[in-house]
């Protein structure tokens, strides 16, 4: 009698055991038809396709080389994209910023405008210098660069007479900054409509504050952004 | 005077190529918006434009797979908040930031980890996918020595220098989802940068389950 119930435990705890054992084995499994089993919920249309789970697939299923190419796509598109933007958003910038620092300066210091024409010269060579190693986009925007460049010598000329014949420093809003402080509930649009009385000069605002501004709408309440 | 600012403005507004969002442009049109002051985040993703923004219709719910509460654990499991105390957690609006700044500009890529088949689902829009298991095994791996050079680092002899990769925002299908987790362990593994590694750790569920624009690349 004892051995057959003795018998009759093992039994039990070896089914139960080899149980165990299978269910960690397949554990994964389970989890994954356990999972699909249950997707009985309505589907968004919207959504549609990603109501099924993260299945770990196994790993031979995958090819690698192609993976890899492809990624590698991905990252070459998406670089040479954005790039290109970046590029002449930041050489653009540095053009820009160059050129009006070359010719405030000078007007500030109250120089002739021939002495202002050779500063801007000077500082042209050393644009084109420099571009020529950043490459071709950069050559499209140093033409760009230097139709801007001789408005603003047009424009500073007028300004200059203007300084000779009164003798007062002129006011400059690109060389002297104003600045705004962002009241509670602001974004740059709002600003851009209190200070310029248009929204869409909130682009303005941005581009001159970019050191402070991670992003557009990343505004503090209290901060003090420059006016273009 | 007037010419000349003209010019410059003009000048900024072309060359900053539309890039950029504009906190109230949608204003009028998007009731749910992303922040207080961001509607909408319009990007630049595999030569389109793309509008992030959050569904409209506030009766919205999930009713997909990521309505779930119950995943099986293993191997379905919470995730910790920080992985690594020099990796960043971020949720939505930094990665909208991460987007906007690092992404669009060639400073950074927005990573799904997830295999292949599930990236082409659906994803965030600006991300490339980056399966976490190419990265397993690290130096040993020579697909994921590929991948790092693809992400900036040289190498030259058996040095490797990573002085001017990219920074990386990884995410995959969500607060119970290791994946992108054991890619950020395996990118580390390999000496990448812990700082200029991010982690979204909502991943797709959080980001469905507040109706963000999902794409299919």
């Amino acid at each position: 009698m004892k051995f057959i119930i003795h018998t009759f435990l093992f039994g039990s705890l070896l089914a139960l055991g080899v149980q165990l054992a299978l269910a960690k084995d397949n554990a994964l499994l389970d989890a994954l038809s356990a999972e699909a089993n249950n997707t009985s919920m309505k589907e968004d249309k919207a959504l549609k396709g990603l109501d099924s789970e993260p299945s770990i697939v196994p790993k031979d299923i995958i090819d690698y080389d192609a993976l890899e190419t492809k990624v590698a796509q991905q990252i070459k598109n998406l670089l040479k994209e954005s790039g290109d933007g970046a590029d002449k958003e930041k050489s653009g910038k540095k053009f820009a910023d160059e050129l009006e620092n070359v010719v405030s300066s000078a007007l500030l210091q109250g120089n002739k405008m021939d002495d202002i024409r050779s500063a801007v010269t000077a500082a042209m060579g050393d644009i084109k210098k420099a571009s020529a190693k950043a490459g071709d986009a950069s050559s499209a925007m140093l033409e760009s660069a230097g139709k801007a460049l001789e408005s603003i010598v047009a424009e500073k000329k007028d300004n200059t007479i203007q300084v000779e014949l009164s003798s007062v420093v002129p006011e400059n809003p690109i060389i002297i900054a104003n600045t705004v402080t962002v009241l509670e509930g602001e974004s740059l649009y709002k600003i851009a409509q209190r200070v310029y009385g248009s929204g869409n000069k909130y682009l303005d605002l941005y581009k001159a504050n970019r050191d402070v501004l991670s992003s557009p709408n990343m505004l503090r309440i209290g901060q003090v952004l420059k006016v273009p | 005077m007037k010419i000349g600012v003209m010019f410059f403005r003009l000048f900024i507004l072309v060359i900053s190529n539309g890039l950029l969002l504009l906190p109230a442009a949608s204003f009028a049109e998007n009731k749910v918006g992303i922040t207080k002051d961001l509607k909408s985040l319009e990007i630049k993703y595999a030569g389109k434009t793309v509008v992030i923004e959050r569904i409209q219709d506030t009766k919205n719910k999930l009713t997909n797979g990521f309505a779930k509460t119950s995943r099986v654990c293993p191997p379905f499991c919470i995730q910790p908040i920080t992985i690594h105390p020099d990796v960043k957690t971020v949720g939505e609006t930094e990665l909208l930031a991460f987007i906007d700044n690092e992404v669009q500009n060639s400073k950074g890529l927005l990573i799904d980890a997830r295999l292949p088949d599930w990236f082409e689902k659906g994803t965030i829009p600006g991300s490339i996918n980056i399966p976490f298991s190419i990265l397993d095994g690290g130096m040993e791996n020579d697909h994921a020595k590929k991948i790092l050079k693809l992400l900036g680092a040289t190498e030259t002899g058996d040095e490797w220098d990573f002085g001017n990769v990219q920074s990386l925002m990884l995410f995959c299908n969500g607060l119970w989802c290791g994946q992108s987790q054991q890619a950020i362990k395996n990118l580390m593994l390999m000496g990448y940068p812990a700082k200029k590694l991010f982690w979204y750790r909502g991943g797709m569920q959080s980001w469905q389950l507040l109706g963000l624009t999902v794409v299919t690349p």
